[in-house]
């Protein structure tokens, strides 16, 4: 039986559970469990199924949390590239470093156990996960993860009033989680994944916000944008190799004279670069001084019963790609590393 | 040849010496092709990033920072419309907070989302 606290702990890792992924993938894990799924709703799931297996030990709240560690840490994100040397990288990650700056930062308690917070006043670090599969070989890797309150607004009511001149538009706000993950592999590869806005597209604000509050443990010094240009470029001029891994969407290029080109299937089902007329265009436009500037992409995932595609936008920054939805661990990774073999 | 006149900058600035090179090879190879069209050319950052490979923010920053007092090149700023045309200004102070959309003839707000920087090449020290 689970004591207080921790009966109350549950509910907010459900609470952020529910926020960030669908039942289905909670419905999953339960499933590996042998726990039965049924229910009406999420509450009712809670209810029926998450907290009397809980109460019976046939799951622990730690394997709760590692399930919110997974589903809201991938998909829904910007994600900006950089790359500083694997020895730098290897330094920057080193057990006894990290150790000491987070007792410096009186923040040694994240790297055994997450902060669990839902809505917090500031930006605040709430987890650092030194990877380390072989206990005798080095780090791997490093995640840090920020946790952060938005405000989102919904467009309610638009009155005018003649007499005074005046048009008010009324909104309803909401505060809403958002994480940001910073991810240095021992490679030299360092990933950060701002979660995405609900009415922006530009991220550099966000991306300073992380850079500076993980600066102690990752300098900003050192750290080259990786363009992602080539991958952007091969895209489009390696489609026939692709045809099987890769469906199109939307293309837009430019050209040193600062002409622009944008073409788009006719829906998000059809497959771009089945249109022979768009792409000889486009074919052209590239022959001519031109580059892809930005490309949206459905990646399918091999093996994958059903078959499924990860949509991707390769656009904004040059070192920016954006996965608009929720996606497993695997399945980011692949097409991550789908992106960075195109793009050598 | 335009490319002409990076030369005593490539000099002038031995830190970004390696930078200027790659933009002026660039340019020296795109007059090769298209002659008198590369005082035409106008690259946003991004893709000057790509040319001069900077490898950081700061170091792109500080060779167009070169580039713009040499003037070599000039910066514009576009505020750039949905369909992929845009109304240029030659500095923020010029943007008005609405524009006319010429291509959709409906008005729209400027924000950090439709505004963008380019930059073009100054023909002859103007442009």
């Amino acid at each position: 039986m689970l004591n207080h606290k921790d009966a109350q702990l549950a509910q907010l890792i459900f609470r952020l559970l529910k926020q960030a992924t669908s039942q289905q993938l909670v419905k999953n894990f339960l499933k590996e469990k042998n726990i039965p799924t049924s229910a009406l709703n999420w509450d009712d799931l809670f209810a029926k199924r998450i907290e009397p297996a809980l109460n019976e030990s046939k799951i622990t709240i730690d394997e709760l949390r590692s399930l919110l560690k997974d589903v809201e840490e991938f998909g829904r994100q910007h994600t900006f590239l950089f790359r500083c040397p694997p020895e730098t990288a290897k330094k920057i990650i080193s057990r006894v470093r990290i150790e000491k700056i987070a007792e410096e930062q009186k923040l040694t308690s994240l790297l055994t156990t997450p902060l669990d917070l839902e809505l917090p006043e500031d930006p605040t670090l709430v987890d650092i996960r030194i990877i380390q599969p072989d206990k005798n070989q080095p780090p791997t890797g490093l995640v840090i993860k920020m946790v952060e309150t938005r405000i989102t607004k919904v467009l309610l009511a638009e009155t005018t009033d003649f007499d005074a001149g005046r048009m008010t538009k009324t909104y309803s706000v909401s505060r809403k989680r958002a994480v940001n993950i910073a991810h240095l592999d021992a490679n030299g590869l360092l990933e950060l994944r701002i979660a995405s806005r609900d009415n922006q597209s530009r991220y550099l604000d966000n991306l300073k916000a992380l850079q500076v509050k993980i600066s102690k443990f990752i300098p900003r010094d050192g750290f080259a944008p990786v363009s992602l240009s080539t991958a952007k470029d091969k895209l489009l001029n390696n489609r026939k190799m692709l045809a099987n891994e890769i469906r199109y969407s939307h293309s837009s290029a430019r050209n040193d004279f600062g002409f622009v080109m944008n073409v788009s299937s006719s829906s998000q089902e059809e497959n771009l670069s089945t249109d022979d007329g768009s792409m000889a265009a486009l074919d052209s436009f590239l022959a001519n001084e031109g580059h892809v500037t930005g490309t949206n992409i459905y990646v399918k995932i091999p093996d994958a019963e059903p078959q499924r595609e990860i949509h991707i936008l390769l656009s904004g920054e040059v070192n920016e790609f954006a996965v608009p939805i929720w996606c497993s661990s695997g399945d980011y990774a692949y097409v991550r590393g789908k992106i960075l073999t195109l793009n050598q | 040849m335009f490319a002409e006149r990076f030369l005593p900058l490539i000099n002038s600035f031995p830190n970004d010496a390696d930078a200027l090179r790659r933009v002026a090879n660039y340019f020296e190879d795109l007059e090769n092709r298209q002659g008198e069209r590369v005082f035409k050319v106008r690259l946003h950052a991004n893709r000057l990033f790509d040319i001069s490979q900077a490898g950081s923010t700061y170091r792109l920053a500080r060779l167009i920072q070169i580039l713009l007092d040499a003037n070599l090149l000039e910066r514009r700023l576009i505020v750039r419309s949905p369909l992929g045309g845009g109304v240029e200004y030659r500095s923020h102070e010029a943007i008005p907070s609405v524009v006319l959309d010429p291509l959709r003839d409906v008005e729209m707000d400027v924000t950090e989302e439709n505004l963008e920087a380019s930059y073009v090449v100054v023909a002859n020290g103007s442009n």
